[in-house]
Formats: structure tokens, C-alpha cells, sequence
């Protein structure tokens, strides 16, 4: 019952939108998927996932069972992320790095007030989160970052071990370059990481 | 088709909840089915060997932002589910049901469920189709699946040993060095995932 | 006339500009009761250095006071006004330990007997002669006794003495206090390197709500501040924690790494902390301490790192590098613009001698830092940076020089492997540095203290 699993927090925040504006959102986020925000959500490296899904007025769904239909006069700009560090931390850093690009999302949620300020841009977000009544992680104990680096320490341990069969200096070549590749991405992990308060 | 993203499949689904019957308040009881439910190697998620990260929260109703906005409420109650997992929602679907019975029943016991006289894994199916909403923008920062990140991880944990016993060692001992690593690799058991690989 | 933006003989001498005087004391009080805490406020007011520009020469020395919580709840101040100060600062740093990472050895149950108590209110000294200290605690002492505060702690410390001559070095035997942020109205001397990176890539100064409270701060808002303005406006927080640092072991490790390592011995301390020993930048110059650099304020700090992506000047986990990466995040220097702190820090103990002659005597460092947000600035510090390493994609790996290394045990020097240079690895690292006790304490205005003293604070 936490929205925290390791070293991973998981936020839910649910908007609401003018039907006619979720067109034009849905017109930016086909921007967003090819250009520029995903190179900055990966170099900022803190991001296993994050969805942005848009549940349309009449676009709840129906069971064969149920009573009572949901016809909203909103649609709801549902946004789930799963990030490493405390929400503070979060919010401050996708705020600092990518504050023109939260308003290109939220601008059109009604009363969105903005990325900047920051503080009014925290309570709006607080305002409008749920909270996770379960939250499972693969491998809490590794970040995004970790398990970047892991992946590439890998791949360069399995090119380095294809060298066996290879001359002593063909193999000092394929070590020197081993360790150009996995020096910076050996940190250790897989501990609980910091307390988050 | 945006719950894709590479290999990955970013599913988000919304379950109704059952009205109160006698004897019976299913949201209560979901609650207290959620909060006890093993989020770790014996998580139904780990079981799949398919989920990268799952969560379950219940909707009870939308977000009223003030004036000038028209506030509103829902009929319904949802479960939602939201997950990150390795190919299509038919391998996930089929994963859950040869569980047998699980926590996924459990937590679908509370819920509207789709017509359950068809054979298991299309039961979980329909039920995770008919629950779905389609994703907008789905973002996935890694490359691998399940089963080679769980190996990275293990992996990278020995070789940071192995460069440090290779230092200033000699052409002959790195390659012994490098040579016993491999081999172990070929055979090593994974672990099952949602654990702590330092525990 | 107004001289200044900040009206600088509101707010309390330290903070703008560090003192840079060779001696020190501070003193720990117990306030004991409300109306002895009023009283002793109220007559310690006429000692109480400002940030006034001192027209002629330096004063012999100064005297500053800053107020814990538990100073604040013995002084009984409205229960809107304390609940309006931040959690982590009513908790106090004992109780944030884990938070911190001062765990094992650096627990609150190891710490000092003073720190063991409620420290009510801390009392800075600094003089030009230890002579001049003394006579400011002389009048501190004859005002506590008159006003019924207890003096429960007092801790000397000063510059040390290198060689026999003082020095600006710390116990490890770095120039220390180097870099220092830059920021609006503070009136100090523009750095290049010390505020930070405008847009077409020039340092300019950091907003001043990150340092001093009630001013506009770099997320473009004045941030929620203690009720009322009236009591915190011009005041900031103050971290105090004294270090203890393990010179034999450090010189020790040093020496044996130092054998192994292809470089000089001084190049490898270089490489831990990110500047030479005179306080070059390894950024700047890599393979030699450069005293036409260390030597010249505009050039000592004038350095990034996202030319060195990979480390080979600065190590990624170097000291200096982690405890403000600058440009190193990425997205210019957006992810540190909001960490920035004002350090202060000045050594007690005496400096370890060659032959090891007194290494039996306790020596480290008072570490000081200012800022206006303890949680955004020193905690987000001291916890992410110096003891975790996610954000430079080192895993749990912590701070070379006073990080924790029970869990991370290693740190790597990378090599240029294009030019044929391998890594080197240390491994086995030790903790050299340990917290024998501290707090957090709010340092008021002028305006403050007079309130406080006042018995009238009025929430709102």
C-alpha cells in the first residue's frame, strides 16, 4: 500500500480536459513521441516508465453486468510515471529541466496553472494524484541508470569473452577497450538506496 | 499504436467495482486485498516473468479543480491496473491464467468480469481487453527484456569484481579471469524478479 | 539613502561574505526557560555582527547567533509560528539521521556529550587572535549568567598552522572554502564559476531567495516561508556539523594506493577531491597543481564539466565534482542551480604532524553551511550527492573523501583507454570522516531577534 518499491515511486495524476482540447494534445503528444522529449527524458535517466493516456468522455469502460454507465462532461488526462527518488525530487528536477514541455501536457487540464511557479505547479499535481494502493517493481533495487549500465557492461563483457580464442595482443586491445566502456557504469546496486523523506 | 513502445507493451486498464451485495462491501475488501498482497518474488508479477513494473490503484471518483471549473462525478468506482511488461497482452494473458488460481482472481473477484465460461487464458483475456483504455503516449526508458536485465544486473555485479582483480594482473590471468566468468554465466540460475539483488 | 537592495544591517554578518578570521569559538546554550531566552536576545543585540560593508579595517572580532528548534519551542513562540517552520528543521539532524546517511559510527548515540542535549542556541566567534575571542566569550558568558542561559558547549577551532605558518588548508590538506555561490545583491566579488550558467553560457549570480528567506528564489517564486515574514525575513538556516577526519588513515590509504597508482601521490589525492592541494581544478589542469590558476580568483573556479563526459580530467565521483556538478547533470546547469550552498566550514584540532607525532589528538572539520530550504539544499546534498551516486550513474557508490564505504567499496579513476590509459580502480576504500554531533538552527535577522526578544510574535 505505498506508492514507493525500492528505489522506484509510482504517481498517478488524473486531469480534466475540454473534450475539443484532448485533439490538440493528442496532436502534440504524436510531436512528442518523435521529437525532442524523449531524448530529454533520457538523459535526464530517472524514468523506467511514464504513460500518458487520455480516457475520452464517453470512454469509460463497460462490463456486460454493470448498472451504471460513466459519461463523463470531461475527458480525463490520466499520467502514470515510475521514477527513482522522493516526489519532491522528481517534481523539482522535471521541473528545472523540462518546464516548457510540462506545459505543453497539462497546459490544456483545466486550472492547470503552469510549470513556473513552482510551488502552485506542486499543489496542482498533488491535488489531482492517486495513490497506489499496490505497487510491484522487477528489480527495486536498481535504477534507471543501473540498469542502463548493466545492460552495456553486459553486452561488453560478452564482446570481450568472444576474444578468447585471440592473440594475447589482440586481446589486450579487446580489455583496454573493455574497460573504456564499463569504467563509469560499475556502481554497485541493488540495495534499498536512500530513505526517501 | 501507442501501447507499444519497442518491445514493450504499456497496458493501462479501468475495472468497475461491484456495488455492495449483503454480507459484501467489495471496495473495502479490495482495498484490504491490495494492501496485503505480495509485492515482492512471490508477487502474481513475478510469476508472469514477464512484468517490469506493475501497480493497482482504485479511482474512486475525479478530480474537482475549482471555479471556473464545472465539477463532476463518477457512477462507478475503478480498479485500475497499470503495467510495463515483454510482449503482447495474448503472452501476458496466457501467463496469468496457467497460474491457476492466483491473486489475479482474487483481485478480479471485487470487479465487473467479463463471461468466464470460456477456456481460462481467454477469460483473462477479454477481461484485460475490455478493461483497457488505449495509451497516448507510452515512454520506456530500457532496451532489454525481463529476463536479460535480471542477467545484467547479476552480471555487472561480477564484472566490476573482475576488473578489479584484473588490475595490473597479467594478458594470461585476465584471460583466465574473463574464461571463469563466462562459464559461470552459461549456468548461473537468475532469480526470480522483484527482489533485491543485494538481499 | 539605500546603499543596497538587501538592507544589509538587518541581516546577520556571515552570510553574504565569509569572515576570514584565523580564530573561532562556538558556543552551545540551553535557553533554559522563555523569559531567560527573551532577556538573553535582548541583550546580546548590541554584539551582533551585520553584513554592513566595514568601512575601514576588520573588527577584532565578531560575534553571530543562531537558534535551534528546541531554542525556538523553550522561547514558546506561537504554535502557528513553529508549526510553520519546516519538518526537517524542527526534527533536528539527530533525527534525520537516516536520512542523511549518519549511520554506524556517525550516529546520533556516538555523538558528543554536548550534542547528546537540546542545543538551544548556537553562538559563533570569530576574532583576529584567540585574545579577541576570549574577550567576546567573556561578554557572552557574563550576559548568560545575567540573563539565566546556561553556556552547556564550547568548541575552538581556527586556520590551521602548515609548516609553521597559518594556512587555508583542512586537515587532509587541501585549500578549502573555495567555491562559494555567487548570488544577487550579496555584494561579493563576481566569480566566474561560482553563480551559474546564463543561457549564452556566462556565470551570472544565483537569485537570492536560495539563501536568504522572503526574496524571489530560482524556481521564480518566493518560496513558503516561516509565519510571519516579519520573524524570518532576512534570516536563512544554518547546518552545523562537527566532522572528525581520520588523517592516519587518510594519509595511510593514500600512500598505499600511491604505490599501485601510475601517477604522483599528490596527482591520486587530486583525482579523489577534484583539485589539487593549492586548489587547482583537475578540471583545469590535469596533471599538475598550476599556481598561475590557484592563484587567480577569476580563473580558480572558471571551469565545467561537460567537456569531460567521461571523467578523464575530473573523475565522475570526485569530490568536488559530486558536491556541485555544475554543467555535469546536463540541461546546462538546470539540476543544480537549486542545491547550491554557502559553506563556512574552519578546522579544529591541530594539523597532523610528518612523523605522526600527535596523531593521538582530535582533529576535523566545524563544517557550516547556509541556505534558505535545509531539505532542498544541504539534505538533497548530503544524502544524493555525497552519499548515493544515482545521479552520476554510480549506483550506491559514495563520496571518495567523506562519503560512507561500508556498502561501496571501490572508486574508479577512469583512463582515456583511446590514448592507452586503463583505469584505476581503488578498492577497499575507507570512511575517513565521521559526525561527532550538530543541528540545524534558524539564524535570524536583526528584526528577528528583536521579535524574539519582544515576547510579541504574532503568527498571523
Amino acid at each position: 500500500m505505498s506508492n514507493i518499491r525500492g528505489k522506484a515511486y509510482a504517481m498517478n495524476v488524473i486531469t480534466p480536459q475540454k473534450r475539443w482540447k484532448s485533439i490538440i494534445l493528442n496532436a502534440a503528444f504524436k510531436l512528442l513521441t518523435i521529437r525532442f522529449t524523449q531524448k530529454d527524458l533520457r538523459d535526464l535517466s530517472f524514468i523506467h516508465f511514464a504513460r500518458w493516456t487520455i480516457i475520452p468522455a464517453t470512454g469509460f469502460p463497460k462490463f456486460p453486468q454493470q448498472t451504471r454507465i460513466d459519461k463523463t462532461k470531461f475527458d480525463y488526462l490520466l499520467f502514470e510515471s515510475n521514477f527513482n527518488g522522493s516526489w519532491n525530487e522528481y517534481v523539482d528536477a522535471f521541473n528545472a529541466a523540462l518546464a516548457f514541455k510540462l506545459n505543453l501536457v497539462w497546459y490544456w487540464s483545466e486550472n492547470f496553472p503552469g510549470s513556473v511557479p513552482l510551488s502552485p505547479f506542486k499543489a496542482y499535481i498533488e491535488h489531482n494524484q492517486k495513490y497506489n494502493d499496490y505497487y510491484y517493481m522487477a528489480y527495486p533495487g536498481s535504477a534507471v541508470s543501473d540498469v542502463k549500465n548493466a545492460i552495456d557492461v553486459a553486452d561488453a563483457f560478452d564482446t570481450l569473452a568472444g576474444q578468447l580464442e585471440s592473440s594475447d595482443e589482440d586481446f589486450d586491445k579487446a580489455y583496454l577497450k573493455f574497460l573504456g566502456q564499463t569504467q563509469n557504469k560499475i556502481g554497485i546496486n541493488g540495495g534499498h538506496g536512500p530513505q526517501m523523506s | 499504436m501507442s501501447n507499444y513502445y519497442g518491445k514493450f507493451y504499456g497496458y493501462t486498464g479501468l475495472f468497475p467495482v461491484l456495488d455492495n451485495e449483503e454480507g459484501h462491501n467489495h471496495l473495502v475488501e479490495l482495498r484490504s486485498l491490495l494492501s496485503s498482497l505480495a509485492n515482492d518474488r512471490g508477487s502474481l508479477f513475478s510469476r508472469t516473468g514477464l512484468v517490469h513494473g506493475a501497480r493497482f490503484f482504485i479511482l474512486d471518483d475525479v478530480v474537482y479543480n475549482g471555479h471556473p471549473t464545472v465539477e463532476e462525478h463518477l457512477k462507478n468506482c475503478y480498479l485500475v491496473l497499470s503495467m510495463t511488461f515483454d510482449g503482447e497482452l495474448e503472452d501476458l494473458a496466457s501467463r496469468i491464467s496457467s497460474l491457476g488460481e492466483s491473486d489475479w482472481g482474487r483481485v478480479m473477484a471485487h470487479c465487473h468480469s467479463v463471461d468466464a465460461s470460456k477456456p481460462a487464458h481467454e477469460v483473462v483475456l477479454e477481461q484485460l481487453r475490455k478493461g483497457q483504455v488505449t495509451t497516448s503516449f507510452l515512454y520506456v526508458d530500457a532496451s532489454a527484456n525481463l529476463e536479460s536485465t535480471l542477467k545484467a544486473l547479476l552480471l555487472q555485479r561480477k564484472v566490476a569484481e573482475l576488473i578489479e582483480n584484473g588490475q595490473g594482473a597479467s594478458t594470461e590471468e585476465r584471460k583466465a579471469l574473463v574464461k571463469a566468468l563466462a562459464e559461470q554465466f552459461k549456468h548461473i540460475e537468475i532469480p526470480a524478479p522483484g527482489g533485491f539483488i543485494g538481499d | 539613502m539605500r546603499d543596497n537592495e538587501l538592507d544589509l544591517g538587518d541581516i546577520q554578518g556571515n552570510i553574504l561574505r565569509a569572515y576570514a578570521f584565523p580564530h573561532a569559538r562556538f558556543v552551545q546554550l540551553a535557553l533554559n526557560d522563555a523569559a531567560a531566552g527573551q532577556r538573553f536576545f535582548a541583550q546580546l543585540l548590541p554584539l551582533i555582527t551585520t553584513a554592513e560593508v566595514w568601512p575601514d579595517e576588520k573588527p577584532n572580532a565578531t560575534l553571530n547567533v543562531a537558534i535551534s528548534a528546541s531554542g525556538l519551542r523553550t522561547l514558546e513562540l506561537p504554535q502557528a509560528t513553529l508549526s510553520s517552520f519546516p519538518n526537517e528543521f524542527m526534527q533536528g539532524m539527530a533525527e534525520r539521521a537516516l536520512t542523511l546517511g549518519d549511520v554506524e559510527e556517525s550516529s546520533p548515540e556516538h555523538w558528543d556529550e554536548v550534542w547528546q542535549k537540546n542545543v538551544d542556541a548556537l553562538v559563533s566567534i570569530y576574532g583576529q587572535t584567540d585574545n579577541d575571542c576570549e574577550a567576546h566569550m567573556e561578554q557572552l558568558g557574563a550576559i548568560a549568567e545575567a540573563c539565566g542561559v546556561s553556556i552547556i558547549g564550547s568548541q575552538r577551532a581556527g586556520k590551521l598552522t602548515v609548516d609553521g605558518s597559518l594556512s587555508s588548508k583542512e586537515h587532509f590538506g587541501f585549500t578549502d572554502g573555495i567555491a562559494q555561490p555567487e548570488f544577487k545583491h550579496s555584494h561579493s566579488r563576481h566569480t566566474a564559476g561560482d553563480g551559474k550558467l546564463a543561457s549564452h553560457g556566462a556565470w551570472t549570480p544565483l537569485e537570492t531567495g536560495d539563501f536568504l528567506i522572503g526574496y524571489g528564489n530560482e524556481a521564480k517564486e518566493i518560496e513558503a516561508y516561516p509565519e510571519p515574514l516579519l520573524l524570518s525575513k532576512n534570516g536563512t538556516f544554518l547546518v552545523y556539523r562537527k566532522l572528525e577526519q581520520d588523517v592516519v588513515s587518510f594519509r595511510q590509504y593514500m600512500s598505499e594506493q600511491a604505490e599501485k597508482y601510475p601517477g604522483s601521490e599528490a596527482k591520486l589525492r587530486a583525482k579523489f577531491v577534484g583539485r589539487w592541494e593549492d586548489g587547482t581544478p583537475v578540471a583545469l589542469s590535469p596533471d599538475k597543481a598550476d599556481p598561475t590558476i590557484s592563484g587567480n580568483p577569476d580563473l580558480i573556479n572558471d571551469f565545467k564539466y561537460g567537456d569531460d563526459p567521461e571523467g578523464f580530467k575530473c573523475p565522475i565521483g570526485a569530490h568536488v565534482r559530486r558536491a556541485n556538478p555544475r554543467d555535469a547533470l546536463g540541461f546546462k546547469d538546470n539540476l543544480t542551480d537549486r542545491r547550491r550552498i554557502i559553506r563556512r566550514g574552519i578546522s579544529y584540532g591541530d594539523y597532523l604532524n610528518a612523523d605522526g607525532s600527535n596523531a593521538d589528538e582530535e582533529r576535523g572539520l566545524i563544517f557550516i553551511a547556509l541556505n534558505a530550504n535545509l531539505s532542498r539544499q544541504f539534505e538533497f546534498v548530503q544524502q544524493q550527492w555525497m552519499n548515493y551516486g544515482n545521479d552520476f550513474h554510480q549506483g550506491e557508490q559514495s563520496d571518495p573523501v567523506i562519503g560512507n564505504h561500508k556498502s561501496s567499496r571501490s572508486y574508479v579513476i577512469p583512463g582515456d583507454t583511446s590514448k592507452g590509459e586503463e583505469p584505476f580502480i581503488c578498492t577497499e576504500m575507507k570512511t575517513f570522516v565521521r559526525l561527532c554531533g550538530g543541528d540545524y538552527f534558524f539564524v535570524p535577522s536583526l528584526t528577528g531577534i528583536r521579535l524574539m526578544a519582544s515576547n510579541e510574535v504574532d503568527a498571523r
